[in-house]
């Protein structure tokens, strides 16, 4: 079960909206998540609130297959995907849909790591309040925006000329696929505003780095030429290219050159965690410091193979986000 | 009597409109049918994969995608404008040597063939699946671009294993083409919106995807040019002397078929 997941889901029961409705998915019967979401189905009863247990099968995707039963039952136009261990303020829902304008297919927002508790839970934070923040935004301001599933909002109707979150369950990254098909339609991809929390809690490092080999290993066959520029976004990667370019054209220290660009970088991955988090503490910077110092050996690794282990499944993704298990 | 355009590039290749981009300028345009056939290059060339790396070939990955959205336009064209729209794609086996380079139009697929097979082969496999085979610019194309020769240096080899072959593309005539009993079919080869002034294919049958790929197969159609700008002024006139009626372009739409065909001009 997720950490912290009944404030979680609480957070989308209290959405200042004026009609709405929520619809839980759940792929087990025997989750532990379900007497939690049956309180608080008890608990809001104002909220009108579904429940769907049981997943289909139309591909190897197990997001999209727990997802179609739900997915099928929600009665509103506008629909936003959320996962479980995502929290939100009260006006999330408004502020979405206000960005949701006509020309707009899709409306995604960065994720900030919250609350991560041990090395796994601070690297999870680290990770995700800067590389991924950074390079999301750098995506969006150079034209290749993409989605990120962890909150997706779309119109019904235009995911349906897209042939509906059924055709999505045959790729690994239906989040990325959602945004492509949309750019297909000639419909944006637009970044909210503001990031959406995700409540770490507790993560072992052997969880942290199996997660983000599989995520680099979905955006290399995904996007290719995006996944090959990434190291260029690693502290000490880009230091040492800098370092090497400067010794070589002006005489300049490489030694000297390393750590005054390693403390400018750190300085605004500072900045960047505070913006995100909201808090910057030691241990927060500890933490970048140890990820910054694995980046590489953590991006070969997702280099090295096309298969990935996935609530499970062991899947091999193919050229394109193909995947089968 | 109504012009289809049986070569046309979207977004998912090299074309620079998105399907409902496209769908909506021939739409407008008063068009009775156009396939959407975007690049489906070869998957184990260099060239092949340098061109899915810059995302300008249908992939195993996006051809679902791409399928389901011409579906969906499909019955938007029809629903909108009264116009058939056909799913296809253009197998495109690229080489340095302009005559070991050949195009393929598939109209009416409905299954990703990969392009690395023979021509001939793939050309059976687009049948295999009841689709139509054709020929693309099979000589040279009076533009400074890769030349596609491989079919017409073997035309005789392959005259029965496609449907048509391309007689005109874009604004160009192909003499060569002209000249032989071959099918013929004339098409833009469209890729950005003022391609659509380009040579086309007039039919007479039923608006029905299954009769106008009759008509191609049994060579009863003609071939027009159409020109955008002439219709456009057309039209501008023609409300210009009626000033009582309100400028609704729907009031006109019933008439395009004509005026669209009157604006043309034949190579026959």
């Amino acid at each position: 079960m997720e950490s912290g997941l009944e404030d979680s889901l609480r957070s989308f029961f209290q959405q200042d909206y004026p009609q709405y409705e929520l619809v839980f998915c759940v792929a087990e019967p025997q989750d532990p998540c379900l007497p939690v979401i049956a309180e608080l189905m008890k608990r809001f009863p104002q909220t009108d609130s579904t429940l769907t247990i049981g997943a289909a099968q139309v591909g190897a995707n197990p997001k999209i297959n727990n997802l179609l039963p739900g997915y099928g039952l929600a009665r509103n136009e506008i629909v936003l995907v959320s996962d479980s261990n995502v929290r939100v303020p009260d006006d999330y829902l408004k502020g979405l849909a206000r960005t949701l304008r006509p020309d707009v297919g899709v409306v995604t927002a960065s994720v900030a790591g919250t609350s991560g508790e041990g090395l796994g839970g601070r690297l999870e934070s680290a990770y995700l309040n800067t590389f991924a923040a950074r390079w999301m935004q750098l995506c969006f301001a150079i034209g290749k925006p993409f989605v990120i599933g962890k909150t997706m909002l779309f119109r019904k109707s235009l995911m349906d000329r897209c042939g509906g979150l059924k055709v999505l369950g045959r790729y690994i990254a239906e989040d990325f696929m959602t945004g492509e098909a949309m750019r297909q339609l000639g419909y944006r991809v637009v970044l909210y505003n503001q990031p959406v929390a995700q409540f770490i809690g507790k993560h072992s490092v052997k969880a942290f780095w199996a997660r983000h080999v599989r995520w680099g290993r979905i955006r290399k066959n995904q996007y290719a030429p995006g996944f090959f520029m990434e190291p260029t976004q690693y502290a000490l990667t880009s230091g040492a290219m800098g370092a090497i370019a400067f010794a070589s054209l002006w005489g300049v220290s490489p030694m000297e050159f390393l750590i005054f660009h390693c403390g400018v970088w750190g300085c605004a991955d500072a900045l960047l965690i505070w913006r995100m988090e909201g808090r910057l503490t030691i241990g927060a910077m500890a933490a970048w410091c140890i990820r910054e110092c694995i980046a590489l050996p953590h991006w070969l690794h997702a280099v090295a193979s096309n298969h990935v282990l996935w609530r499970g499944n062991r899947l091999r993704i193919l050229e394109g986000g193909l995947v089968t298990v | 009597m109504f012009l289809g355009d049986f070569h046309v590039h979207s977004t998912f290749s090299d074309g620079k409109l998105t399907i409902p981009q496209v769908v909506d300028l021939y739409g407008k345009h008063g068009f009775g049918a156009i396939a959407i056939t975007d690049h489906l290059c070869e998957e184990q060339t260099v060239i092949g994969k340098a061109t899915a790396y810059i995302g300008c070939t249908l992939t195993p990955a996006t051809f679902p995608i791409y399928m389901e959205i011409i579906r969906s336009e499909a019955k938007r064209a029809w629903d909108l404008y009264k116009m058939v729209v056909i799913p296809g794609y253009e197998l495109s086996k690229n080489s340095i040597s302009n005559h070991r380079s050949a195009h393929i139009v598939a109209l009416n697929v409905t299954d990703y063939i990969p392009a690395d097979a023979d021509p001939f082969d793939l050309a059976k496999k687009v049948k295999a699946q009841g689709a139509l085979a054709i020929a693309a610019h099979p000589v040279w194309t009076r533009k400074l671009e890769a030349q596609t020769y491989y079919l017409w240096d073997r035309r005789d080899e392959f005259k029965n294993a496609f449907d048509a072959w391309e007689v005109a593309s874009g604004p160009f005539i192909f003499d060569e083409v002209a000249r032989t009993k071959l099918p013929k079919i004339a098409v833009s080869d469209l890729h950005i919106p003022r391609h659509i002034n380009a040579w086309k294919t007039l039919f007479t049958c039923e608006r029905h995807p299954e009769a106008i790929l009759e008509a191609i197969k049994k060579q009863q159609i003609d071939f027009r040019f159409f020109n955008a700008q002439q219709t456009l002024v057309r039209e501008i006139q023609h409300v210009a002397s009626q000033p009582m009626l309100p400028p609704h372009v729907g009031l006109w739409a019933r008439k395009r078929d004509s005026r669209n065909v009157a604006n043309t001009r034949s190579i026959r």
